[in-house]
């Protein structure tokens, strides 16, 4: 949890005291920009200047415009305040209209400005939309547009990769050197775990050992991004930023997402299969725009563009409980704080009920920005995510269901009229029994009603309990003829097993556009749905467009099939003039692969976020990506090839004095695992790991203990009644674990999965006792190693150092030196004869029928430490 | 893209050598099994030897009065002007436009209208404090403690607020005032977490995580949330066979393991935090059971903390873990809220008495209990939020708004209590205009309440440093911080 305090701090300075770049007229009079304009922007700018209409014609956002003044005519005379109209209706307090007035302060300010002949800092804009935010704000770096840079050159050293030119200008700077490249075991391991989330198997760690080709690294590099498991660890990566969960995150009843995985194997085959970033962006943001019509279950790219979007659907949302109009607008709301996050490192959620605090981004830039998705998510009518499911069954596959469903009915019917006949044969068996001058008056009393039967036909029947209708009797065949019953039961199964071989529907949990209507968007007073205020025309943040936004406003007549307000968003993002999508990406990747990010705060690139560590690195690696049309597995390579990320991960004392949380590089950060890399790397090396990859999650359940755990909850009467086990299903990598928002997997959990509210830019890590209190006691970890072990007995490992030998190289990619195998060899013996000495009667059972049952746990128990060791735990 | 670098010195060129194209695996078959590490400290001569950390018990520079610290942190900002700070001219002028400048958080629904205290203020204890009917409970505590009706940070929003209280200064990244005390301090248990947070089970505080982060300092000194429902702590029990002495033995070796890690990589001290981490878990698995069970309570303490009524069971079950948890030589111990649910913005006629109820017990019984076990002069405890509310109302929006009026933020003036730990009993200090809006007499700002906190700790302002690379850290950072000597026993 190391933040950098100091950069900060810096930073705020900067905001609150200007930047001090430009010539600024530092004489003591008052100036426009600085101390006028404040006061004006906070008391006067909404009637004058900020809302479409100007009261009394009167602009105040320039000094020029306040001369040129109004209705009223000039409001300022410069150098005569008495004789300025402005003056005069501040002074005798007739404005701002409203209880709010200047105080006497603001007001000597104004004063004094005006005296002194109403300077500014700089010259005034041509366009008055410019002066919106003051030239402090407009030159704010992120908002720049990305000039690559040029290459530097540093002396004494001679780089061919351009990352480790950047890096090395500011490490000479410094005096730190670089670190040397780490040892090809690390290599090894560093790489695997980051590009795929699992460390190398024992063949691709001989395989690179016995390498010795120069291209023995690039090798593996290509290797590795080209494994299905890339895409499992990557497209991890993005779910944090999109929010991915299954669950709506309602407290106390979760609503289940049944079909978000979708989603999350739609973005696993985009990593997998390296679609460009800017494609992969407009996918999400308007797939339903692209399939530019009434999409086709046939077409799998129409299934797949659909499917992108359950993107804007990510975010915690409570209308599939309820109808309330605060919720429906909180979950857009949530919806526009993870695309602004995602795609532009803004927090614009801040501009909801006010202008932003820091940054440049006005209330009704954040409506203008919200109109862009106001026609997907209209109020009136408002679908709750259960109704935005679209069955895109392919019609074969409908075909086939409706085969077999008639198939089935047909059987059922059969099933139906033979139980009945079969009930009709027992009604005449049990007739048979009953004397003949009652049987007709009993026949006569099961054919009626109940409520119609006389009271003697009532007391008729209670004599004869035997004897009942053809409905009970046909649904309590089993009281009267087991056997039969049974075979009845046995059919019903058997179409039941029939329905389930239909192919399952193909429901899609996506975003569409209502064909009725285009919502009128309005700046929400306050953020409340309620109050609508000014009505807005769809524009990305000005901040980040500059006015070169151009979001199509249709009608509703021309809107169809849909308004393309999201599309034409989604490719202002991507046509590579916009300056922070690019920026934000490379920024995410570094992150990634050195524990923090060029700006250490990957979802804020605004005012109060942090400055970047090396801007020309983010902006260089931000323009080659767009010129290499924004293919992500490029830019692992160029980051991974570079001498930075191969460096040894070591401290010097040197390092440490100058630099210590290493923001210039001069080494690579050991780094903790995340949570699911915990849990699939143990799953790896124990050869447990299932390797099936997509499809529906594996369930999580809460047991008696309060804890979330791997299983399917079963109830008896509405009551817990305990977990199915999966099966071979708990196996598999954390990814394809159900996500519940209110109760997440104990295990990731205890690992810092971060809580997605609505979803998360970077993770925390903690090293806390319950997390070493997991390792050495929970199930799971003790199940996995018992298993290993019986694997490593029942192998071809002859001996206690081959075994020794073989755990080191999985867990650590590495021969156990000498002394280690000697430390291992002992703690095997001592602990095997711990075990053998475990009097307990049925333990001892078990050693009289297998004597090797000893050593097997003790094996175990060495497995368990070894995963237990930061050796394992953190990456070098 | 094969890279080839040349780095400028002599020894860097002999060391690269061996990395040429055709090197690499050469090169690599001598690095392979940890050498490598040992190679590259020698490289650059230590200047330093890493230091290194412990939770161990340390002696104070100077007398300590405090031992341990509880704080029941209020993230939102509770009402002064309804619960601790009366005002005559404010229950007056009720309706009435104020004159004065006022900074609101929120512009668009301000108001200048007064509104006086919700709640009738009565003189509570022989000390005769003047406390609100929302809070009946602390009344009855009002003898021992002091509270401040002064403090002012000028911070005016809940996250910097939040880390000016807690860590200093109001930005992200610093260190908590839990963290600094361990770093000092160390800890009287090795068998429980040190700093505990309690969070409320409908979730996390505003800011998470950022509440107990060590920021700069060693991970070894950051705080450790438990669970907020039971079981508080999981994976307690090993399994059978594992109990004791085989378990002690994977312990050792996985020590020996990581001790031989840390070696190869100096310096890095979330190596070193996990390995105590371990320690700490094996001792765990004895104490901490018992220590989070209330079960062995007697009936009455029970029911002075409200653990038997539905609106009260969860923070005073809160409030006695902590008791218990400081009982047992835990440090520092933090409980909180969920979000920020003391923010009322609006509707506070409504919310407000309803957050009083679900912690006035429970708060005023662990002072209570803390004294009737002795416990109370060595023990700190505060109450308070990261700022207070305006005396005027806030509109907010929707439908018939006046019946739901609430307050917006107060950061230039507000109440907390404190009690025990070498505070003064039956106390008032400082106080603030006749509206409750600014601080006026006895200015407390969280400079001077961290320095004076430091102060009863034993480790006077200035003494509780850390350096870190070229930078030195410290928990107070401004000259102007002063102990606040008249709340002092």
């Amino acid at each position: 949890m190391r933040c950098n305090a100091i950069t900060l701090w810096i930073l705020l300075v900067q905001v609150s005291t200007g930047f001090s770049r430009e010539t600024i007229d530092t004489e003591a009079s008052p100036a426009f920009e600085r101390d006028v304009r404040p006061i004006l922007k906070a008391m006067c700018f909404q009637c004058h200047g900020e809302e479409e209409e100007l009261h009394g014609g009167l602009d105040l956002r320039l000094t020029r415009l306040i001369k040129t003044g109004g209705d009223s005519g000039e409001s300022i005379v410069p150098g005569k305040a008495e004789e300025s109209l402005l003056w005069k209706r501040i002074e005798s307090d007739e404005m701002p209209e409203g209880t709010k007035k200047l105080s006497t302060a603001q007001k000597k300010l104004i004063r004094e400005w005006i005296e002194a002949g109403c300077k500014t800092l700089r010259a005034e804009p041509e366009n008055v939309e410019d002066a919106r935010y003051t030239s402090e704000e407009l030159s704010f770096w992120a908002f720049q547009p990305i000039v690559s840079p040029e290459i530097p050159r540093v002396d004494g050293y001679e780089i061919k990769n351009p990352i480790d030119a950047f890096i090395a200008e500011q490490l000479v700077k410094s005096g730190l050197p670089f670190s040397n490249e780490a040892s090809r075991a690390v290599l090894l391991r560093r790489l695997s775990m980051n590009l795929t989330g699992l460390p190398p198997s024992l063949d691709e760690l001989k395989k690179f050992t016995n390498d010795s080709n120069a291209d023995a690294y690039e090798k593996v590099v290509e290797r590795l991004l080209e494994s299905p498991q890339y895409g499992a660890r990557w497209g991890r990566h993005w779910l944090d930023v999109a929010g991915y969960a299954e669950t709506e995150g309602n407290m106390g009843e979760d609503t289940d997402r049944p079909q978000a995985w979708r989603y999350r194997d739609y973005v696993i085959r985009s990593f997998n299969k390296d679609t460009p970033y800017d494609v992969f962006l407009q996918e999400q943001i308007a797939g339903d725009e692209l399939v530019g019509g009434k999409p086709d279950p046939e077409n799998e790219r129409h299934v797949e563009l659909l499917t992108a979007t359950a993107f804007l659907q990510m975010a915690p949302n409570l209308t599939a409980k309820t109808d309330s109009l605060v919720d429906k607008n909180q979950a857009v709301a949530e919806t526009l704080k993870v695309v602004s996050a995602a795609t532009m490192g803004l927090t614009v959620g801040c501009a909801q009920c006010h202008d932003h605090r820091y940054d440049p981004i006005s209330a009704e830039d954040y409506y203008r920005f919200r109109a862009i998705f106001d026609p997907a998510f209209p109020m009136v009518p408002w679908s709750r995510p259960q109704a935005r499911l679209v069955d895109m069954t392919p019609k074969a596959d409908r075909d086939i269901s409706d085969g077999i469903e008639s198939k089935a009915a047909e059987q059922e019917a059969d099933l139906k009229r033979r139980r009945s006949e079969f009930a009709k044969t027992i009604l005449e068996k049990l007739l048979k029994e009953i004397p003949e001058e009652i049987r007709l008056s009993l026949v006569e009393a099961i054919a009626k009603p109940e409520d119609k039967r006389s009271e003697a036909e009532k007391s008729l029947l209670v004599k004869n309990p035997m004897i009942k209708d053809l409905e009970f009797l046909g649904k309590h065949i089993l009281l009267y003829d087991g056997p039969q019953f049974r075979i009845f039961e046995k059919e019903e199964k058997e179409i039941a097993a029939l329905r389930d071989t239909k192919p399952s529907a193909r429901k899609i949990m996506c975003v569409t556009e209502s064909k009725k209507i285009v919502p009128e968007s309005a700046v929400l007073f306050r953020g409340d749905p309620m109050q609508r205020r000014k009505v807005v025309t769809p524009s990305e943040i000005f901040i980040a467009a500059r006015g070169r936004s151009q979001i199509p406003n249709p009608t509703l007549a021309e809107s169809r099939p849909s308004t393309g307000r999201r599309l034409a968003y989604a490719q202002q993002l991507t046509d590579g003039t916009h300056p922070l999508t690019a920026r934000v990406a490379v920024n995410r990747f570094w992150m990634h692969h050195f524990g923090k990010g060029l700006v250490g705060t990957a979802g804020d690139f605004g005012l109060f976020g942090e400055r970047p560590t090396h801007p020309k690195l983010l902006d260089f690696l931000a323009a080659q990506f767009m010129k290499n049309g924004w293919r992500m597995k490029d830019l692992h390579k160029t980051i991974v090839m570079s001498h930075t990320y191969r460096q040894a991960s070591h401290r010097t004392a040197q390092s440490d004095a100058i630099d210590p949380d290493n923001l210039l590089l001069s080494r690579m950060n050991m780094r903790r695992m995340d949570a699911e890399s915990i849990r699939d790397s143990i799953l790896a090396v124990t050869q447990l790991l299932n390797p099936e990859m997509g499809g529906q999650s594996v369930p999580v359940a809460v047991d008696e203990a309060g804890k979330s755990v791997i299983g399917k909850l079963k109830t008896r009467d509405g009551l817990f009644a305990g977990i199915d086990d999966v099966g071979e299903q708990k196996y598999r990598r954390s990814i394809f674990i159900q996500v519940q928002r209110s109760s997440p997997l104990n295990m990731l959990d205890t690992f810092d999965l971060p809580a997605m509210t609505p979803n998360c830019d970077s993770r925390k890590c903690s090293t806390v006792a319950p997390q070493s209190l997991w390792f050495l006691n929970d199930p799971f970890l003790v199940e996995v190693t018992d298993r290993l072990a019986e694997k490593m007995f029942s192998g071809e490992l002859p001996n206690v150092e081959a075994r020794v030998r073989d755990l080191f190289l999985r867990l650590y990619g590495q021969e156990p030196t000498s002394d280690e195998l000697r430390v291992c060899g002992d703690y095997l013996t001592q602990q095997s004869e711990r075990f053998r000495n475990d009097p307990k009667p049925e333990w001892q059972k078990v050693l009289s029928e297998s004597p090797h049952a000893a050593d097997l746990r003790a094996h175990a128990t060495l497995c368990q430490a070894l995963i237990c060791t930061n050796r394992f735990l953190y990456v070098e | 893209m094969m890279m080839s670098i040349k780095l400028c010195s002599r020894r860097h060129l002999m060391r690269m050598s061996g990395f040429g194209l055709g090197g690499i695996a050469a090169s690599m078959l001598l690095r392979d099994d940890g050498l490598l590490a040992d190679d590259s400290t020698a490289l650059s001569k230590p200047i330093l030897e890493p230091q290194t950390f412990d939770l161990l018990p340390k002696a104070p520079p100077s007398p300590a009065r405090a031992k341990a610290m509880i704080s029941m942190f209020m993230i939102g900002g509770p009402s002064q002007i309804d619960m601790f700070d009366p005002k005559e001219e404010l229950s007056k002028r009720d309706g009435q436009e104020y004159v004065g400048n006022v900074t609101f958080d929120n512009a668009a629904q301000a108001s200048r209208k007064l509104m006086a205290s919700m709640s009738k203020f009565h003189r509570r204890g022989k000390c005769g404090m003047e406390m609100s009917e929302l809070i009946p409970n602390m009344g009855e505590i009002a003898d021992d403690i002091t509270l401040i009706r002064s403090m002012h940070t000028d911070v005016n929003n809940h996250v910097p607020a939040l880390y000016a209280l807690n860590t200093g200064a109001g930005v992200a990244g610093r260190a908590t005032l839990g963290s600094w005390l361990l770093k000092s301090l160390g800890s009287e248990t090795q068998e429980l977490p040190a700093y505990v947070a309690l969070t409320h089970p409908n979730g996390m505080p505003l800011m998470g995580g950022d509440n107990w982060s060590n920021g700069s300092l060693p991970s070894i000194f950051q705080g450790t949330v438990v669970r907020p429902k039971e079981p508080r702590i999981l994976n307690l029990d090993p399994p059978a066979y594992l109990s004791g002495m085989p378990q002690r033995a994977q312990l050792d070796l996985i020590a020996r393991l990581n001790a031989e890690h840390l070696a190869n990589h100096p310096g890095e001290s979330d190596l070193a935090a996990r390995i105590a981490s371990y320690e700490l878990a094996a001792k765990m698995q004895l104490a901490a059971k018992e220590a989070f069970d209330i079960s062995s309570e007697s009936e009455s303490t029970l029911a002075m903390y409200g653990v038997n009524e539905d609106v009260t069971r969860d923070y005073g079950t809160r409030c006695l873990i902590a008791r218990r948890l400081v009982e047992r030589g835990v440090r520092f111990v933090q409980i909180f809220n969920n979000g920020q649910s003391w923010d009322h913005h609006e509707s506070i006629l409504n919310l407000l008495p309803k957050r009083c109820t679900e912690i006035d017990k429970p708060a005023a019984a662990l002072v209570k209990d803390l004294k009737q076990r002795g416990m109370l002069d060595s023990t700190l405890v505060h109450w308070g939020g990261e700022m207070g509310r305006l005396p005027v109302i806030q509109i907010p929006s929707g439908e018939n708004p006046l019946s739901r009026v609430g307050r917006d933020h107060n950061t230039f003036g507000f109440s907390m209590w404190v009690a025990g730990g070498g505070m003064r009993g039956g106390y008032v200090h400082g106080a603030t205009d006749d509206f409750s809006h600014h601080a006026v007499e006895g200015i407390v700002t969280h400079h001077d309440w961290l320095a004076t906190v430091l102060h009863l700790f034993g480790l006077e302002n200035g003494n509780i440093k850390f350096r870190n690379g070229t930078r030195e850290l410290s928990l107070v950072e401004s000259q102007s911080a002063r102990i606040v000597k008249e709340i002092l026993a």
